[in-house]
């Protein structure tokens, strides 16, 4: 590059090669692919040394002598300097200069660029060329394996004329010396070669993954790797061609040092959650910001559409996103066009089920057991009556347990009638009871799911114009019985070089989707108590009614009648409302992107860019008026819609100007955007025809409706300068300024700003010395970044017009305004090292600190003022850590390749700043103070069970009289202590990774790592209620309970109505979070081209891929990322363990 | 051409660049008014005042300042399984500071207080100067009632400590301020100042939705009770009395949850605003679970004739059980085991709003489902805060105390003689069997109080009696009444400060919370 353009910069005037090197530079700039070879010193030509000695030769076999001899090529124009002039040359280890001044007189202007000579006939220096076509041949290679490439795109660059390559990798093609060739095949990077001669032209393609390495997508722009100076990751699409989820982020599990990735609820279609360098900020939001083809937070497109993620993580990586980069940025770049049209097809098929957990649920025979015991007790030590407890526990024991019994005597007749008493005075079953009643609620709701999905995608590409168009089909079933997600995804992304100045494309998506679920985005509603109920329910209660004799009762129809009287979820049965309950959401969004890219000058690129972003959807519930949750109201029925419009535009000048060792790059830009979002939601009740009459005019009368619109805008102005000298040294600096109108007009606008530099020590002469480092970097970087996050409207004081009184119109007071608040600022600080070694072993280790200040939090008024709370920027949390990733290539050749790697990383979250020493409780679980961590967690501290009593123990700090406090045990719950038990954050995560290729077999696989984090296990206090729940269900880990004959146990007596709240919030249920998973199996085998072509196929690869596979931890809740954060409650859908079966084809 | 091409450029940067940043970050809620939208018109300000009474309604007077003063007094029982364990507390006297009652009350108190304040301190230029000083009026009378009540829920009575800790008081409208403690005795006065300003411009004599005249005359009569001073309240009584006629026994029957004709003032609940169990006739209607709601003491049913009307207002295990999908499995109860049987709930007379029957009177003796004909939904009532009963009652009490025999015993006798059935002609609710009384002094105090606690039973006025008396008391014991003997100098008689408003407010410290709570 820098060559050519010196060329350029040398007064070379022969208008059709400068065009030509113009439209080069111009498509590499734009690609941002960066084919540019880094050129050698320009000594070359000063130190080559030519030998000739021939006789009566035609000019040209001499140029040709010479192109053979040593590393020059020539250009030139046959039809303009006479090379079939026959020369005499003699010259001895003389350089091109000279032999050049024996070949030609002062007509001929001879320019050399290092190895590059171009000849040229003065005074016809303007002239076109003639055609002199020749049939050219060659092969194409895979730089990677060495096997030839059938099917390569091989163009004439700047013409239509192409061909592609043959089984053998062999093409011929007529063309011109000083033609360029551009070969390009999907997955690989496109090479171009100029002809100089008949030579057979022999090419090795390397494929696209390396070159990623290399450049780098990252804010507004890209960047090379090895000169970047903030902190970036980036995710290959192979990485995410091993993840079977829908979501992108998925792919990041492990992957990135730095970033945690969990899924904290697996509902289907849900987005796991992710958190890169910890929590920044006390609004619930920690998400990164999703930016696809340079519009934030446009659709992201599925997997197979992404051509590679980056992942911006410090202050001079993101802050040119200034507002919202303060939870870092992942910029996802979608595929696009390239070579001759290529169809590609992919099907893979899933099947996906509840991991394996610790939780172990009790059947009947256990439970009931204990029911029986909780009522002995209860008699014997609440209303000291031992004589009568056996009688007192075998009198209530079915009331107890939920009205049914389980337990009958078989009949002669073979009949059964429900057994009076089935256990013994001591608590024992009876040997002749037969056990008629086992529900597993959780295998009831709980099932294994499928998974299709379709990809098919068509591209097309020259340097001209690009096409990619694909189209998507992903159809889950959730593991939670009726739960599905299904997503039609549409997507066109053309791009047209008009002319030289202007390049003009867009990018389209188009989508629709539907479902039902818990946690989707669009639905919100009440189903979510399906799991936790399934987790409740005993096992004597049954999904259908029993009559008698155990049998399942029949209706006129003959259906199975539904079991409605659960004392547990009053009219319900989360079965049955799964079943009948009709209950779902759909959406459809229109996304386009147009985009022009204007090449004014030599060195000024305009990108002018615009989206809108259409989106609506609807929701609908309806619940019955016989049973369940329907029948307070007779029926109920919910319609919701919603709408929201984004509109984005875009316009940013970039300079860039290389001299000597010097190079420059200038951005300066205008961004606006605008959101509106309006739902609009009512539900109506008392349904009498409700079994085909739904909609909310069928129920008689309304029950609730409202509606309103959100609308918030941002306004930014950019800037950007980078630097860099001789490769080693470089600079970058941004400055940006954004409004949002979020914040009041006094403190509407925020400054962020970054300064960053990189020094590659490896371009240093002391260390070059140095054999065993390839590479060897330092960089560091600070700057600021800021945040928004918050409702909308939270500085303007507000009067609510949703209240009525006796059916007026009521005007209440519902928010205290705060004319000046601003910007949530992150000021961020990295210090980091990037190195290879041997050619084997590379790795990148960092050190960051992240101080958020000028927290936007809710700071606490007297409510006696009317008002209780309002948003200020106060406080301040900082984050520190570090992040190392190593990887390792143990063996690499042509047949057999492994990659291994980890990462690793560490983050301490503190809270440094609250106003005037203020703790805040959330949710009365997290305790928010000066010194503590945002997630810190707090509560009463489990001191055992009294052996004497069988009494739960909570830990007290009691003040003596000489002011001295002493830890004492106390065993009621409301006067115990709350202790602060700290960050329960992991003090260590990460993965290791495995890549291995073994001829036509891929084989990859992770285990992920997390230690030293704790969670409040919410599953284990339900589960463990001792009896205050009667009803509700029980771990095995609960029949050890206190008795007098075990003093010892792990929980207390278990005593029917047990008031002693053991089962309350404690740290009994605090437990660790230590765990490694086998996240990731995937194992590929890719057809050989011979077999393939016989199919017209061009590429296959078939691949079974395994997810979740295997969970090593001690953590007793139903999944240890269900305690991503800390708390692990009991209505989430837990990860899933999933195979998936697929196939990849290209034609 | 290309360098037109770049000025065309520019230009378009500098046009962008130039457009109105200011204007385009500028949005407003469609669903909310901006504070300076709020005075802008007659409607809005309807609107705001609306709100003070939309403010008021749930949960701070269709909820706890009725049921506090019957939870902390003595004819009401509820248990361990009550549906707020807050309540529990209260009535066991183990209060803390963290109450989440006393937390909403004081924060609903203060939140209509604000509202009123909103509007007392705007100029109100939309209305006419008659409008506009009875929209003030309304609103002094609103704050009025409001300190009225909360002074008797978080200070000691005004007759002799005056100059204890009363309330904030709070009479502009600054949001986020701090505001110190006052006495009482400052509380009381501002009560009188905004009582006399109502009374001076409110426009409406007696209409029960809304503040009026006759009611604003019923809160004075409450206010001199509390200085003690009768022959005042005796004269405001009055004039109430003399505005609202008492309704008819058969009118009783009915209840008291469709603003009865006596009405002085109703707080209103409709499907849009209230939530289930969050209203006041939810407490003796339930819906779910009749164990978890209020009831009354044996001795206390006991208190009322074979012939009194009031008596079939009670429903017994008879009753329940014939409405297990109202009020649950009574057999599963754990009241079934504490001996139920004993303990009545006051459905009838907080029946709920849309309740429908067939026959009234059969209904209420039989308790049979069949003279239902719609069975109305759950929790919806409207509370009657004042009605004619008790200011005839207050102006007896008055008379009596006064040395005016005569007419306490008159006065009394409307009351007694609406009550009691004619044993001889019981289908004839115009004949009674009442004696008028001729007791003097003491004694017809005596009678007078009793047949006030009678009368307005679970109506939430027996505190107020109480504590302006100054009268400790005994509850009958029960299973679930763990503090039987109270002095009424007791510190959990009257709520802590909420434990957020002492932490977060600077004119506070501990010093300022109430004697007991820390």
């Amino acid at each position: 590059m820098k060559k050519k353009l010196n060329l350029m910069g040398l007064g070379f005037n022969n208008a059709y090669i400068r065009k030509m090197l113009t439209v080069m530079r111009i498509t590499v700039l734009l690609c941002l692919l960066g084919v540019l070879q880094v050129a050698a010193a320009n000594t070359y030509s000063q130190e080559a040394r030519i030998s000739l000695d021939v006789r009566e030769k035609p000019v040209s076999d001499v140029l040709r002598d010479i192109e053979e001899q040593s590393e020059f090529f020539f250009l030139y124009n046959n039809k303009l300097i006479d090379v079939d002039r026959l020369v005499d040359v003699e010259v001895n280890n003389n350089t091109i200069t000279k032999v050049l001044d024996i070949l030609f007189d002062d007509s001929i202007d001879r320019k050399i660029d290092d190895k590059l000579i171009v000849l040229s006939s003065i005074g016809q220096k303007n002239q076109r060329k003639s055609q002199n076509q020749s049939v050219r041949k060659g092969i194409v290679l895979s730089a990677d394996n060495g096997l030839s490439l059938p099917g390569v795109s091989v163009v004439i660059k700047g013409t239509t004329i192409g061909t592609s390559t043959n089984i053998d990798g062999a093409f011929s093609i007529k063309a011109n010396a000083g033609d360029i060739l551009v070969f390009s095949f999907m997955g690989m990077v496109s090479q171009e070669f100029k002809i100089i001669d008949n030579r057979s032209i022999e090419i090795r393609l390397s494929s696209d993954a390396l070159q990623v390495d290399e450049v780098m997508v990252v804010a507004y722009g890209t960047a090379k790797k090895s000169t970047f100076t903030g902190s970036a990751e980036v995710i290959k699409n192979d990485i995410l061609e091993k993840t079977s989820s829908s979501s992108v982020v998925t792919s990041l599990v492990g992957r990135v040092a730095g970033v945690s990735v969990a899924n904290s609820n697996s509902a289907p279609g849900s987005f796991p959650a992710i958190r890169v360098r910890g929590y920044g900020s006390f609004s619930a939001n920690s998400n990164p910001l999703y930016v696809v083809d340079g519009v934030a937070n446009a659709p992201i497109p599925a997997n197979e559409d992404i051509k590679n993620l980056t992942i911006l993580k410090d202050a001079a990586a993101a802050s040119l996103y200034g507002s919202r980069a303060a939870n870092g940025v992942v910029i996802i770049t979608t595929k696009k066009g390239k070579g001759d049209i290529k169809f590609n097809f992919k099907y893979s098929h899933s099947l996906a089920w509840k991991s394996p957990d610790n939780l172990d649920l009790m059947g009947t025979d256990a439970y009931t057991k204990k029911a029986w015991e909780g009522l002995y007790n209860q008699e014997r030590y609440v209303n000291n009556n031992e004589v009568g407890a056996a009688q007192y526990a075998h009198d209530k024991f079915v009331e107890t347990i939920g009205g049914q019994n389980p337990y009958a005597i078989k009949n002669q007749d073979g009949t059964y009638t429900a057994m009076a008493q089935p256990f013994d005075d001591q608590g024992n079953l009876k040997d002749n009871a037969v056990k008629m009643i086992d529900t597993d609620w959780l295998d009831e709701v709980f099932r294994t799911a499928k998974t299709h999905n379709f990809h098919v995608s068509a591209s097309k590409g020259d340097e001209n114009s690009s096409l990619y168009t694909s189209l998507s089909y992903f159809d889950q079933e959730g593991i939670v019985l009726s739960s599905k997600y299904k997503k039609i995804n549409a997507v066109l992304n053309t791009e047209t070089k008009i002319n030289e100045f202007l390049t003009y494309g867009f990018n389209t998506n188009l989508y629709y989707k539907e479902g039902r679920s818990n946690y989707d985005e669009d639905d919100s509603n009440f189903s979510k108590a399906y799991i936790d109920y399934a987790y409740k329910y005993n096992p004597t209660m049954t999904i259908y009614e029993l009559d008698d004799n155990y049998n399942v009762k029949l209706d006129e129809n003959g259906n199975k009648m539904y079991n409605w009287n659960n004392a547990i979820s009053r009219n319900g049965n989360v079965f049955a409302e799964a079943k009948i309950n009709p209950d779902g959401y759909e959406s459809k969004g229109f996304y386009a992107s147009p985009y022009l890219k204007l090449s004014l000058l030599e060195n000024l690129v305009v990108d002018v860019k615009g989206s809108a972003n259409m989106k609506s959807g609807k929701s609908s519930y309806f619940l019955n008026p016989e049973n369940g949750p329907g029948k307070d109201k007779n029926g109920q029925a919910y319609k919701g819609s919603w709408d929201s419009k984004s509109y984005y535009g875009l316009i940013m000048a970039n300079y860039s100007k290389e001299f000597e060792n010097h190079s420059f790059s200038i951005k300066l830009g205008y961004e606006v955007e605008d959101y509106c979002y309006s739902e609009t939601n009512a539900a109506s009740k008392s349904f009498k025809l409700w079994e085909n009459q739904r909609e909310l005019q069928a129920g008689e009368e309304p029950d609730w409706v409202s509606s309103y619109v959100n609308e918030t805008s941002k306004i930014s102005y950019i800037s950007s300068l980078e630097y860099g000298y001789a490769d080693k040294y470089y600079l970058s600096g941004s400055f940006r300024r954004d409004g949002s109108s979020k914040f009041g007009p006094n403190n509407r606008w925020g400054s962020f700003w970054s300064l960053g530099a990189t020094w590659r020590l490896s371009e240093e002469q002391f260390i070059k010395d140095i054999e065993l480092i390839d590479n060897l970097k330092l960089r560091a970087s600070y700057g600021v970044n800021g945040n928004d996050q918050i409702d909308n409207y939270s500085h303007q004081g507000l009067y609510s017009t949703s209240n009525t009184y006796r059916d007026l119109m009521a005007i209440k007071h519902s928010r205290f305004g705060n004319s000046n608040l601003g910007w949530e600022s992150n000021k961020n600080l990295t210090i980091a090292s990037e190195f290879s070694l041997f050619n084997k072993f590379s790795g990148t280790i960092e050190y960051y600190s992240r101080i958020s200040s000028d927290l936007l939090l809710e700071k606490y008024y007297p409510v006696s003022s009317g008002a209780s709370k309002r948003y200020e920027n106060i406080g301040e949390v900082s984050n520190k850590g570090f992040e190392l990733s190593l990887n390792y290539s143990v063996v690499s050749n042509e047949k057999f390749s492994w990659t291994t790697g980890i990462t690793l990383s560490h983050n301490k979250n503190e809270i440094t700043k609250l106003v005037g020493g203020d703790e805040y409780w959330v949710d009365g679980q997290i305790l928010r103070k000066e010194g503590g961590a945002i997630m810190n967690l707090a509560m009463k501290e489990w001191a055992g069970v009294d052996p004497a009593t069988g009494a739960p123990l909570w830990s007290v700090d009691v003040e003596g009289v000489d002011g001295k406090v002493t830890k004492e045990t106390t065993s009621n719950w409301d006067s115990a202590t709350l202790y602060d038990k700290g960050d329960p954050a992991p003090k260590v995560y990460g993965a290791w990774n495995n890549d291995i290729k073994y001829k036509n077999f891929d084989f990859s696989f992770q285990f992920y790592y997390s230690f030293g984090g704790h969670a409040y296990n919410d599953m284990a206090g339900v589960t463990h209620s001792d009896g205050a729940q009667p009803l509700f269900n029980l771990v095995t880990d609960a029949s050890d309970s206190w008795s007098p004959d075990n003093q010892n146990a792990r929980n207390p007596r278990y005593t029917t109505y047990d008031g002693s709240k053991a089962w309350y919030r404690s740290s009994r249920f605090y437990e660790k979070l230590d765990y490694v998973k086998l996240k990731n199996v995937a194992i590929g085998y890719t057809f050989d081209k011979s077999f393939l072509s016989k199919l017209k196929l061009s590429n296959a690869r078939i691949f079974v891929m395994g997810e979740n596979l295997l969970t090593f931890t001690d953590f007793k809740g139903a999944d240890p990322e269900l305690g991503f954060n800390s708390i692990s409650g009991t209505s989430n859908i837990p990860p899933t363990t999933s195979i998936t079966f697929g196939i990849n084809a290209s034609f | 051409m290309k360098n037109n091409k770049l000025y065309l450029v520019l230009f378009i940067i500098m046009l962008s660049f130039s457009s109105c940043d200011e204007e385009f970050l500028e949005h407003n809620p469609t669903d909310k008014l901006a504070e300076e939208e709020l005075f802008e018109s007659k409607l809005s300000i309807q609107g705001a005042l609306n709100g003070i009474y939309s403010q008021m309604n749930v949960p701070m007077y269709q909820m706890h300042v009725p049921f506090l003063n019957e939870v902390r007094a003595d004819d009401i029982l509820i248990t361990q399984d009550s549906w707020w364990p807050e309540y529990v507390e209260i009535y066991d006297h183990k209060t803390q500071s963290i109450n989440d009652i006393a937390r909403i009350v004081w924060f609903n108190g203060y939140a209509t207080i604000d509202a009123a304040n909103i509007l007392i301190n705007n100029p109100l230029l939309p209305l006419t100067d008659i409008d506009r000083k009875d929209v003030y009026a309304q609103a002094h009378a609103v704050r009025a009632m409001v300190y009225l009540d909360m002074v008797g829920i978080f200070a000691k009575p005004v007759f002799d400590n005056a100059s204890s800790p009363g309330l904030l008081l709070i009479t502009e409208s600054e949001h986020g301020k701090h505001n110190p403690r006052v006495s009482v005795d400052l509380v009381y006065k501002q009560i009188k100042k905004d009582l006399d300003f109502a009374l001076a411009n409110i426009q409406d004599e007696s209409d029960p939705k809304r503040m009026n005249k006759t009611f604003i005359n019923g809160l004075l009569a409450r206010y001199y009770l509390n200085y003690r001073d009768y022959e005042k309240a005796y004269i405001h009584a009055s004039k109430v009395v003399d505005a609202v006629a008492l309704m008819s026994r058969e009118n009783l029957r009915y209840g008291l949850t469709n603003e009865p004709s006596e009405a002085v003032f109703t707080v209103y609940t409709t499907p849009q605003d209230y939530n289930k169990w969050r209203t006041f006739a939810s407490i003796w209607n339930g819906g779910d679970n009749a164990k978890q709601g209020g009831r009354v003491y044996p001795e206390v049913f006991a208190r009322f004739a074979e012939n009194d009307v009031r008596r079939t207002f009670f429903w017994d295990f008879d009753n329940w059980s014939q409405w297990p999908d109202w009020f649950g499995d009574p057999i599963s109860s754990s009241l079934y085991d504490g001996g139920w049987t004993n303990y009545h709930f006051m459905y009838g007379k907080f029946p709920r709003k849309d309740f429908e029957c067939t026959d009234i009177k059969a209904y209420l003796e039989t308790g049979n489902s069949k003279y239902v004909k719609n069975k109305g939904t759950v929790s919806l009532g409207n509370y009657t805060y004042m009605r004619a009963s008790e200011m005839v009652l207050v102006k007896a009490e008055c008379a009596a105390r006064n040395g005016d025999f005569t007419t306490a015993q008159d006065e009394l006798f409307k009351i007694q003689s609406r009550a009691l059935i004619d044993t001889n002609n019981p289908d004839d609710d115009n004949q009674t069997s009442a004696v008028k009384s001729t007791k003097t002094g003491a004694d017809l105090i005596a009678e007078i109080m009793m047949e006030k606690r009678k009368e307005l039973l679970g109506e939430g006025h027996r505190m107020r009696d109480l504590l302006r008396l100054g009268e400790d008391f005994t509850r009958p014991a029960s299973a679930w009444t763990q503090v039987k003997n109270v002095s009424i100098n007791s510190n959990y008689v009257i709520l802590p400060i909420a434990d957020t408003e002492i932490n977060i407010n600077d004119e506070l410290d501990l010093t300022d919370q109430n004697p007991g709570y820390k």
